[in-house]
């Protein structure tokens, strides 16, 4: 699942830095932003945001249902194809 | 609710439409760039604000415009900032429309504000959040 937080709409209110502290921080402009230290230290990073762990993934689901600014985005990561690529054994 | 696109290639700010459609005192929303935006006219200029409350994420912009009660000695009751306030419905927190701060600091976090300004008769609004400093 890959992570990203809006910060046009953030409101500061630093409650998914409270519930997932391991995904989320407040940035020096007081707006959320997602880490990329400790367990995400590596993660791969695109502009549909941060790749996370799937321990995480309830959490930082539960994080975005409760964020006053509805910021945090949540996008699954594209399965593995079960189809055999051509021109592969 | 009226429906604007930022053009791409435009300036930063972008033309939100005439003065005349924002009427003094009266939160005016729109959707622009897939966010929604309250634009308020007051006696000291335009205010652009998000329509989420940090507290529990009120749609704030349905919320009164009005002013606060100042800290006061006993048995004085000092009304300020007339305008320049704006009440969640939800709750009832206070936030000043030019900054999104908290009233009293009774809420942790702030209300997104984003630049804005009457020029030439029209209301410009730009798509980024007031750095801290800028505040005001």
């Amino acid at each position: 699942m890959r992570v990203k937080v809006d910060q046009l709409d953030c409101t500061g209110s630093a409650m998914c830095e409270l519930s997932v502290p391991e995904v989320f921080v407040l940035d020096s402009a007081g707006l959320a932003t997602v880490r990329t230290d400790g367990p995400l230290t590596g993660a791969s990073v695109t502009a549909d945001g941060v790749a996370v762990p799937a321990e995480l993934h309830d959490a930082v689901r539960a994080a975005a249902a409760g964020c006053p600014g509805a910021c945090i985005s949540c996008r699954p990561l594209p399965l593995p194809s079960p189809w055999p690529r051509p021109g592969r054994a | 609710m009226t429906q604007l696109q930022a053009e791409p290639g435009a300036a930063d700010l972008a033309d939100v439409g005439p003065a005349e459609n924002f009427p003094v005192g009266r939160l005016v929303l729109i959707e622009f760039s897939g966010h929604t935006i309250g634009i308020i006219r007051t006696r000291h200029g335009v205010h652009a604000i998000g329509n989420r409350c940090p507290h529990q994420g009120g749609p704030i912009c349905r919320g009164i415009v009005t002013g606060t009660m100042a800290p006061s000695a006993p048995n004085e009751y000092v009304y300020e900032k007339d305008g320049e306030i704006i009440r969640c419905p939800w709750h009832g927190y206070e936030f000043e429309l030019s900054t999104g701060q908290s009233v009293g600091a009774a809420v942790r976090g702030r209300v997104p504000v984003y630049p804005a300004e009457v020029r030439g008769g029209r209301v410009y609004l730009a798509l980024r959040r007031k750095p801290l400093a800028d505040r005001g």
